[in-house]
């Protein structure tokens, strides 16, 4: 059939192209046109306040209105057109979408909500449209949890809103871990703490006992790794978030132990372990407690970082003179170098979706965060300051967290965001110094 | 004739029987239809279908009597038990559904929420600041949490240089005028003309170009502020030598080339073809409208859509399809599609600017969205 079909249209063709088609055939032929250059501008949405379903329910309606709108606009993907310019007023959940009123106010996406309490049960519900198509964006959504948990069922709303029109996960509903600095320069005191992906609900996971770096969630969130100064040496615990329980992991001989990372089934462990001036990358398996060396060089390999799929590692190495990123086998075996540029570069993160590595580099006197393909092309730097260091995915492979020190006497540490495209840095609205972030799961 | 007739009669009473049975048929058949009218119909006008998902979170109390629970300067694990610990905040995801066809299969409907609510008093809805119960329920620590705080000012690192416009566009444009509207045709503020045998022009609003810079500029490319006043002139680097024609058949190519020089040859058959000030005018008028995120996995995906365009150059029934995509996975090609689609929706307004006596040659577009050059900036 195929054959005859192509026998035809080259027949077809040959018509054309000898010049004996009638004019109204070619009529028929479309237009081609490429487009090559668009705009990057956060695509205008709009959100009615939530109806309140229940009497007592508005204020917590404005609320979660509130935090799902400042979820999307702090993408820096997103923007909202206030509520004093929408024309079309939504009083209650199942009212037809007037879309006419949302095109002429140009939003692209309309969510409409509501909210419903119960004693202390909140019931939210909500819809997206898609305002120029005229069509709704996958189905309604409902989520019920408790009043005091509001926030958790808006960046619920948010996640599904952002992955809907996207395409991509969200990582609203995520938390982050890390290391929280009270006190002057000379005498920090740190602790382990855990905090929404937005810096609400910080609270505290040990006591300033003793030093604490570099805590690294595992991949369900439910447990932490951590380097812990409190037997003097470094050495890695495994805390558990729910108890904070924790215990010293078991790791192979060695002085110092640190830059833990979970595998991403969280039954393995890789880090780094120094012994007579030479460091190594080892890995742990926690259930049998079997160690396996992976690197055997006497240069320094440290930082490593296992890709999505786990098959392989990157990490940082000296091998060559000065500080660059390697790619091996998850099982050891030759690297393969990747970075090339001028400065050292470490800390590198394989992202969550795969394509990227991210990495500190230091060069000229400054610091920067930047992402590179996992071959080491297309590298872009997105920061750069007096120093910044240590960066972390989000959930979803889009966004990156990182530890930016300002200088003097009154300087200290604090968590930025900025997006992979190297837009939308931001400070997170911590109150005290912060480092070390690691920002875990999206929470089911 | 009398066999003829016999014949004649016999077939009359068989078409008879099969009136009936046709009849038959077609009146069950109708009954069925206007059955399933009225029953379809009447439930196709049920609520959409709708996803339920229960989600509980414990409270700031539960946390503390928790953390309490457990000792502050916890003991040491048996080392050997990576056991599977309560997660902090319980997720039961339970569907109570509502006309739900079927709820999510991946969600297990576990336990509601885990906290006893009755330990709960009526929780007063929280306020509005971020002022969270948490800072003073985390317990046995001495100094005060750290509460998340009012929003601050970010008074510790002042941008070196005003950060550039939000917008990224082909064309540089500096902010618009306090009073002006933002459109995408720029327009001069026109007064009634006091010439009076010029038509008057109708008194109409000012309008300018939303403000755009012409590139993504990161902290680490040092924004100097050059942007803001001196208009670079886009970047054209090569232009990617393939077009992007998504699905090369081989077959279809060849065709494509030769209906091109068909084109090309005889186009006076059928009035002028567009010159390149109006195909300008046309690409122009969609690429204001194509937000692309080049972030995203779909500033990977080229995408080709065709739809069909009325005198007025509207597309007519709002259809637009997807010819042809290439790169990227599923979710993010019907991204790429969908923000291609918004382009052409959003920007045709009042038809695009095409010039009406050659509408045979714009009634069908094809269009091919390329974002790679869209990736570098």
């Amino acid at each position: 059939m195929k054959p005859v079909l192509s026998v035809l249209i080259l027949a077809m063709a040959a018509l054309f192209a000898s010049g004996l088609s009638a004019p109204g055939l070619k009529a028929q032929e479309p237009l081609r046109i490429e487009i090559t250059e668009g705009v990057i501008e956060p695509l205008p949405f709009a959100i009615p306040m939530f109806v309140a379903e229940t009497a007592g329910a508005s204020d917590v309606a404005r609320d979660i209105t509130g935090l799902v709108s400042a979820d999307l606009t702090g993408t820096g993907l997103f923007r909202e057109i206030p509520a004093s310019a929408h024309i079309s007023q939504v009083a209650t959940f199942a009212q037809p979408v007037a879309y006419a009123d949302w095109r002429a106010i140009n939003a692209q996406a309309l969510i409409i909500g509501a909210v419903s309490v119960n004693g202390s049960q909140l019931v939210v519900k909500f819809r997206l449209y898609d305002v120029f198509s005229g069509e709704e964006l996958g189905d309604g959504l409902q989520f019920a949890g408790t009043t005091d948990g509001w926030r958790r069922i808006a960046h619920k709303v948010s996640d599904a809103v952002y992955s809907r029109i996207t395409g991509e996960g969200g990582y609203f509903d995520s938390r982050i871990v890390f290391v929280s600095e009270t006190g002057p320069k000379d005498n920090r005191l740190k602790r382990l703490a855990i905090m929404d992906y937005d810096g609400a609900n910080v609270q505290f996971l040990t006591d300033s006992g003793a030093l604490v770096l570099a805590p690294r969630f595992s991949p369900t969130g439910d447990r932490v790794l951590y380097t812990s100064y409190e037997s003097g040496f470094p050495r890695i615990n495994v805390l558990d978030v729910a108890s904070v329980g924790r215990r010293q992991l078991p790791t192979a001989e060695g002085s110092m132990a640190f830059t833990p990372r979970f595998s991403r089934d969280g039954g393995q462990v890789i880090y780094s372990l120094s012994n007579g001036g030479n460091t190594d990358i080892w890995r742990t398996d926690l259930a049998s407690g079997q160690h396996t060396q992976l690197t055997n060089a006497p240069s320094i390999e440290t930082a490593p970082s296992l890709s999505p799929d786990g098959s392989r590692i990157v990490f940082e190495s000296d091998r060559s003179g000065t500080q660059q990123l390697y790619i091996m086998s998850a099982n050891g075996g030759e690297p393969t170098r990747i970075s090339f540029g001028e400065g050292r570069y470490g800390s590198p993160v394989w992202s969550p979706r795969g394509d990227l590595i991210a990495f500190t580099k230091q060069n000229a006197g400054r610091f920067h965060i930047g992402v590179m393909r996992t071959d080491g092309s297309e590298e872009r730097l997105l920061t750069a300051s007096f120093l910044d260091e240590g960066p972390t995915w989000a959930p979803n492979g889009r966004v990156l967290m990182f530890t930016r020190e300002t200088q003097g006497a009154s300087g200290g540490p604090r968590l930025y965001s900025v997006d992979i495209s190297g837009r939308n840095l931001r400070q997170l609205p911590l109150s005290g110094f912060a480092s070390d972030p690691s920002w875990g799961p999206l929470q089911q | 004739m009398e066999n003829e007739d016999a014949i004649f009669e016999d077939d009359a009473t068989d078409g008879a029987a099969r009136m009936t049975t046709g009849t038959a048929l077609s009146a069950l058949g109708h009954v069925a239809l206007v059955g399933w009218l009225v029953m379809g119909w009447g439930l196709e006008q049920d609520p959409l279908p709708f996803d339920v998902t229960d989600v509980s979170v414990i409270s700031g109390e539960d946390y503390a009597a928790l953390v309490a629970a457990t000792s502050p300067q916890p003991d040491i694990f048996e080392p050997a038990a990576p056991e599977q610990p309560q997660i902090e905040t319980p997720a039961a995801v339970t569907p109570p559904e509502e006309a739900a066809p079927e709820p999510p299969p991946d969600t297990p409907p576990p336990t509601p929420p885990e906290p006893p609510v009755d330990e709960l008093p009526p929780p007063e809805p929280p306020e509005q600041a971020p002022q969270t119960e948490v800072t003073d329920t985390v317990p046995q620590l001495s100094e005060p949490a750290p509460v998340a705080p009012p929003p601050q000012a970010p008074t510790e690192t002042p941008r070196p240089q005003p950060r550039p416009a939000p917008r990224v566009a082909p064309e540089a444009a500096p902010a618009p005028p306090p009073d002006a509207d933002v459109a995408p045709v720029v327009q001069q503020e026109a007064a009634p003309d006091p010439t009076p045998d010029i038509p008057v022009e109708e008194e109409q609003d000012q309008a300018a170009p939303e403000e755009a810079t012409t590139e993504i500029v990161t902290e680490a490319e040092e924004p100097s502020g050059a942007v803001e006043t001196a208009i670079r002139p886009p970047a054209r680097p090569a232009r990617p030598t393939p077009p992007a024609e998504p699905a090369s058949d081989p077959i279809a190519d060849a065709v494509a080339d030769a209906v091109a020089d068909a084109v090309t040859g005889a186009a006076e058959a059928s009035g002028p073809p567009l010159t390149g000030a109006e195909l300008d005018a046309f690409r122009i008028s969609v690429q204001q409208c194509w937000v692309v995120d080049p972030g995203s996995e779909s500033a990977r995906v080229t995408v080709t859509l065709a739809f069909e365009l009325d005198r007025d150059g509207r597309v007519i029934g709002n259809q637009v399809e997807m010819l042809g995509n290439s790169g990227g996975s599923s979710a993010a090609v019907n991204t790429a599609f969908e923000a291609a689609r918004r382009a052409v929706l959003r920007c045709q307004a009042g038809g695009f600017p095409l010039p009406a006596d050659k509408y045979d040659q714009w009634r069908l577009v094809e269009m091919t969205f390329n974002p790679s050059e869209m990736r570098i900036r």
